[in-house]
């Protein structure tokens, strides 16, 4: 069976911490039924009170690197990875996750995840990278698709053929985050279904959704604001495609900054389940229980838990 | 060049041009890596303002200005408690050191700094080294 997340996650944030535990608690709320910690920001051995205690509650909690620069020339810090797989064995994590992303170059910090060139010099450093940090990893690792405004006029491929070969290679799994095909639909004019087409979909470990805003004419994806129709739509397109594989993984929304209510937090919550259950998108924000009291039979489905079929179909060695 | 150190310029050429105030490496679009390195600026000021808001708060709608003439061209140098270090520093040699508000505020940030490397025990695990700190005079 593909190791994962099932259901909706939220990442779990100290300034939100209280908020995520009454999400998980609240009996006419959407629910929390796994979180992701950013790796950097938790020390293993120093694990705040709230976190301990939706782990001690059974919650699933899975350590997300931002800063090991997976495709990057330098070598991999080997402080960061260990304090990965600490992490993993802290909360008995089903993975570990990073970004198929450089974030240093010749000793210079960018402080953010940067595109690698799509071509086979930047695919080997990738591959000897992620096979580094499997072997350190007590769980199985997953890469997520980045957001970007610059590409590199020496790409030689799509991005699905690039995270695809990484894949094949490696055995890595994929953490899908559709806001980033929409983020690559605005910014370069990509088209996410083509993506979703040639992405190994059935070796998703769980997805990703955030929001963001249109600024200078490009996508960012600021984890900041709402998530906006046209990336619910693309959940919804990719949980369309998830069914037919046997299941639809976790999705995760992510949220960094400028933290709104619990109840809108709960809203965007609720959102996200009904679609990854299959229902319709909601017309606008905030009427999935509109569309819950309307009995749309697509809502009153649980998300399947994965597994089954799929886990039989896809073992591997 | 082998295809590696090729690629290793190339990325170095990037993190250049986004951090450091360098041209944009040739072929990729010189206005999206200056909107992105505006965006880095932005994020990385969002970033010490929410790790320091009285700071925040002692320079009001003055933060954005000074903080991009702080850090534009100067890359991020270890954790965000150094790069609110840093800023204090500079804060205090330029004109903002005239506000007494942002005076004390920045001295507290910087005293908290020294304080912090000269007790600590160990290194936290998972940081590289800091610079060693060359103390302002606080009086």
């Amino acid at each position: 069976m593909i190791p994962g997340a099932a259901g909706v996650g939220i990442g779990w944030r100290q300034e939100i911490d209280l908020t995520v535990e009454r999400l998980r608690r609240s009996a006419r709320g959407p629910g929390v039924d796994f979180v992701e910690v950013v790796a950097e920001n938790v020390h293993p051995e120093d694990v705040p009170g709230t976190l301990a205690a939706l782990h001690e509650a059974g919650v699933p909690v899975i350590p997300h690197g931002v800063s090991l620069s997976l495709g990057g020339t330098d070598p991999l810090d080997p402080a960061k990875l260990s304090r990965l797989a600490a992490l993993a064995a802290r909360f008995a994590s089903p993975l570990v996750s990073e970004h198929v992303a450089f974030c240093r170059a010749g000793g210079v910090e960018a402080g953010h995840l940067l595109p690698v060139p799509r071509t086979r010099a930047a695919l080997d450093v990738l591959v000897a990278n992620v096979r580094e940090a499997q072997s350190a990893l007590p769980v199985p690792l997953a890469v997520e698709n980045i957001a970007t405004l610059i590409q590199w006029p020496e790409d030689e491929m799509t991005e699905a053929r690039f995270l695809g070969e990484l894949i094949e290679r490696t055995g890595v799994l994929l953490l899908l985050d559709v806001a980033n095909l929409h983020t690559a639909r605005v910014n370069f004019g990509l088209d996410p279904i083509a993506a979703l087409d040639a992405l190994p979909l059935e070796l998703v470990g769980y997805a990703h959704i955030a929001g963001g805003m249109l600024r200078d004419g490009v996508w960012h994806d600021t984890h900041a604001h709402p998530v906006s129709r046209e990336i619910l739509d693309l959940l919804a397109a990719f949980v369309e495609r998830a069914r037919t594989l046997g299941g639809v993984p976790g999705v995760l929304l992510e949220r960094d900054d400028a933290y709104p209510s619990d109840a809108a937090l709960a809203g965007e919550l609720a959102a996200i389940r009904d679609v990854a259950a299959g229902a319709p998108v909601p017309a606008a924000r905030g009427t999935s229980r509109a569309a819950r009291a309307d009995g749309n039979p697509g809502t009153a489905a649980g998300i399947p838990v994965r597994g089954g079929i799929r886990g039989a179909n896809h073992v591997r060695a | 060049m082998s295809a590696r150190e090729d690629l290793a310029a190339r990325q170095a050429s990037l993190v250049a041009a986004l951090v450091a105030g360098a041209p944009p490496p040739s072929g990729v679009d010189a206005e999206r890596v200056r909107i992105q390195s505006a965006a880095l600026l932005r994020k990385r000021g969002r970033s010490l303002a929410h790790a320091e808001p009285e700071l925040a708060a002692a320079l009001g709608p003055r933060f954005g200005t000074a903080f991009t003439a702080y850090a534009a061209g100067r890359p991020q140098d270890g954790c965000s408690a150094n790069d609110a270090d840093e800023f204090a520093r500079f804060l205090l040699k330029s004109e903002h050191a005239r506000d007494a508000e942002v005076r004390r505020v920045a001295r507290h940030i910087h005293l908290r700094r020294l304080l912090h490397r000269a007790t600590r025990a160990a290194p936290f695990r998972g940081h590289a080294p800091e610079p060693a700190a060359r103390p302002l005079p606080l009086g």
